[in-house]
């Protein structure tokens, strides 16, 4: 029973970083292809006050699972040892480059530090998801050496890795409609349709080459596919209409059913490796209750200072 | 054994790269509360600025601080799985409060602190320096609360083969977690006064703003020789009650004692040897670590050589580092009282090779709080959680050796550059210097 809460309370906490820092890897993902200098820092004066604390949910979800369920933590970050410290390092380089970006005056490095906000932040969506995609169909090994980097590479886990990466990118052009910029309209269409090709594109993979296929009947996967759907169909009216705030809720909404979907596919089997299945059961920690108490008191409190600084910084910001 | 020494460089190397920021931010920013409030309350401008010109340096300090610090937590289950799995959800449990109640805090009021001066009333931005203090130094004190635990685990008990949570309270408070939190934090508040004062010195003698600068210089040196030396006195000393309570073998490896004695010598300077562990040209004083450990000359004190020696810290390093961030202690109080006499007495601000030197040392406790952090950790080994887990069956077994050279590699070069772009953007911002006034200061 608590070894439920905690796989709830873990996917949860995932949904809420998918949707939180989405939308600023996703802008990040979208400045590569900004061309004029004003929309670059119109991008980046969008995030400044907020990415850090979008960030910090994915430190939270990392140590939710690490503290519930140090197997499947310990098993899975040292198995994806490669992706895991290229994902690292992306997270660092990614950081200092929008922190930095304004504080640098020579305009060469100027281009190179967006340039690698960019890629980096493209780079993290899609790993995010590419992982998470070998994670739910489980590794045929269980070493972290470059030798096993080969069988990592599966229809499946790359259309997860590009259905975040395209997540990411159509919640990023919702919030920079949002927050009126001039390219938002311009993005929309593209990541729309880029997202639902390879959210089809990981179904169908899902169901033809991985075991997943026989978990699409457990309870919760069909309403929370509905979700999705439903919040697609709207998204495309509300954007089509201008309505930025609804359709920044219906783009959350997305993130949020897909991800349940992810986790009612899944639970209660959390990593399979070779040999034997990591279940939410099997790999529970011992003091779950401490781990819970610390959890629900946390998201609470943490998604009201999440809500302050949106709403400090809810207007578009001006250069001063 | 080369896989752990690798995965130990790594940690070492990210850890080392890592602490060299918070400290800085968290000390820092105490400052920067007092000189905003100041220039609040008293309506002054040039307060205002510089806390606008302090809060730059702080802004790219604390963004290097936060994402060097994301990796460390990565490397836990990267590198030392079986040390997660065997802390099992004790050690991970503190961390999962220190996000919830401190990061979050941290990031929220950090945005509002750096975007929001003309944004938001006067008071909610200052409130916000207030909770960025605050959620500094509580995430300071739940990560040492982790850390401590390792040092002196306590709250736990053991069940097939791995630690299992019985009392969270009596894990978080352990008994070095206090003396751990104060030793630390005095450390980061030294950091500010140093930096406050020697990047004062340096306006000062650089003609870029000298009536605004006098005021944080005698901030900076009006806290710098306290805090100094409150850090060696009470609060260094409990550091070492605590490690003479808790580690004994870590004790006569920092101190240099190899046979178990009453009486025993306090050893002011040595060379250690590392093999066979030896130390020569030593000057000592008979007697007084005994009596600084318990007031008493009869005190016995254990010697290395008492321990068996798979249980032995490294002795060359731990001895070293010790002894050296001590010297550095003692010689940043002398740095910091003549200088305050010297600038009470009008001296300081028109020599200018004097304020040259401050500004040229305000590193110094950056130096010392390294050393002090190399003590504590290699002096805890062979340990990784002190008594209950070797530091060699703590890595991830799966992990290849050529896995680790690349990340060690990867993450070596980024911090590279990462440091080469923090230390360019932090002369740019000391060579532009706050913004003054002209009617008000020279300089601009």
């Amino acid at each position: 029973m608590l070894e439920a809460v905690c796989f709830i309370l873990f996917a949860s906490l995932t949904a809420i970083y998918l949707i939180a820092d989405g939308f600023d890897l996703g802008v990040g993902t979208l400045s590569l292809f900004l061309r004029d200098t004003r929309d670059k820092a119109a991008a980046a004066y969008a995030l400044w006050p907020i990415w850090n604390g979008n960030e910090v949910w994915l430190l939270s979800a990392v140590v939710l699972l690490m503290a519930a369920f140090s197997p499947v933590y310990a098993a899975i970050l040292s198995s994806f040892y490669i992706p895991a410290i290229l994902l690292a390092a992306a997270i660092i380089f990614r950081g200092i480059s929008l922190e930095f970006y304004d504080k640098v005056t020579n305009a060469f490095l100027k281009n190179t530090l967006f340039l690698f906000f960019g890629i980096g932040s493209a780079f993290i969506a899609f790993a995010v998801g590419f992982v998470a995609g070998n994670v739910m169909r489980g590794i045929p090994f269980e070493s972290g050496s470059f030798t096993i980097l080969p069988a990592l590479i599966d229809p499946f886990s790359l259309f997860m890795g590009s259905s975040t990466l395209f997540y990411c990118a159509l919640h990023g052009a919702v919030f920079l409609g949002y927050k009126q910029h001039g390219k938002a309209r311009a993005f929309f269409m593209p990541a729309f349709i880029a997202f639902i090709a390879s959210a089809a594109g990981a179904t169908l993979s899902g169901t033809l080459t991985t075991s997943l296929g026989t978990a699409l009947g457990k309870p919760l996967v069909f309403p929370a596919v509905g979700l999705c759907m439903a919040a697609l169909t709207s998204l495309f009216f509300a954007s089509r209409r201008g309505h930025t705030r609804t359709a920044f809720v219906l783009s959350s909404l997305l993130g949020i059913g897909a991800v349940i979907s992810c986790a009612a596919i899944m639970f209660p089997n959390m990593l399979a490796t070779p040999g034997r299945m990591l279940t939410a059961y099997s790999a529970a920690s011992s003091n779950l209750p401490v781990i819970i108490a610390i959890t629900i008191t946390g998201i609470p409190l943490a998604i009201c200072f999440n809500i302050l600084s949106y709403w400090v910084f809810r207007t578009v910001r001006k250069k001063q | 054994m080369f896989e752990v020494a690798l995965a130990r460089m790594q940690f070492a190397l990210t850890i080392g790269f890592h602490f060299l920021f918070p400290p800085i931010t968290i000390g820092l920013i105490w400052f920067i509360l007092v000189i905003e409030t100041l220039g609040w309350r008293r309506n002054d401008r040039s307060y205002t600025a510089l806390g606008v010109f302090f809060g730059k340096i702080f802004t790219i300090t604390f963004a290097v601080g936060v994402v060097s610090g994301i990796v460390m937590s990565l490397q836990f289950g990267t590198n030392w799985g079986e040390f997660t799995k065997y802390s099992n959800a004790l050690f991970s449990s503190i961390l999962l409060i220190e996000i919830f109640f401190a990061f979050f805090i941290e990031s929220t009021f950090l945005g509002i602190y750096l975007f929001g001066r003309h944004k938001v009333p006067r008071w909610l931005h200052w409130f916000s320096i207030v909770m960025l203090a605050l959620g500094a130094t509580l995430s300071a004190f739940w990560i040492i609360a982790a850390n401590s635990w390792m040092h002196s685990p306590a709250g736990y008990a053991l069940s097939n083969g791995k630690v299992v949570l019985t009392d969270l309270g009596a894990a978080i408070f352990n008994k070095t977690t206090f003396p751990r939190f104060f030793h630390t934090i005095v450390s980061c508040l030294v950091i500010g006064a140093f930096f406050v004062s020697g990047i004062s010195a340096y306006l000062i003698a650089t003609k870029k703003a000298i009536v605004y600068a006098k005021k944080t210089l005698l901030m900076g040196l009006t806290a710098g020789p306290v805090l100094s030396v409150v850090q060696v006195i009470p609060f260094g000393h409990m550091q070492v009650l605590a490690v003479a309570e808790t580690q004994p073998a870590n004790l006569a490896t920092m101190e240099g004692l190899y046979e178990t004695q009453s009486n025993a010598p306090l050893l002011v300077f040595g060379i250690p040897i590392e093999q066979p562990p030896y130390i020569t040209n030593r000057i000592e004083i008979p007697g007084l670590l005994s009596v600084m450990l318990s007031g008493n000359r009869d005190h016995v004190v254990a010697g290395m050589r008492s321990f068996p020696e798979e249980d032995r810290p490294p002795h060359a390093i731990t001895f070293l580092s010790f002894h050296a961030m001590v010297a550095i202690g003692i010689a940043m109080i002398v740095i910091m009282a003549s200088s305050l006499i010297l600038h009470v007495t009008g001296k300081l601000s028109v020599m200018k090779p004097l304020l040259y030197l401050l500004a040229f040392l305000s590193p110094l406790p950056i130096v010392a709080t390294q050393l002090g952090w190399i003590t504590t950790e290699v002096g805890r080994q062979p340990w990784i959680i002190y008594g209950l887990l070797r530091t060699k069956d703590a890595v991830s077994i799966s992990v290849s050796a050529n896995a680790l050279i690349f990340s060690l590699v990867l993450i070596g070069a980024l911090y590279i550059i990462i440091i080469s772009l923090y230390l360019f953007l932090f002369v740019r911002i000391l060579r532009k210097g706050p913004p003054v006034d002209k009617a008000l200061d020279v300089g601009g």
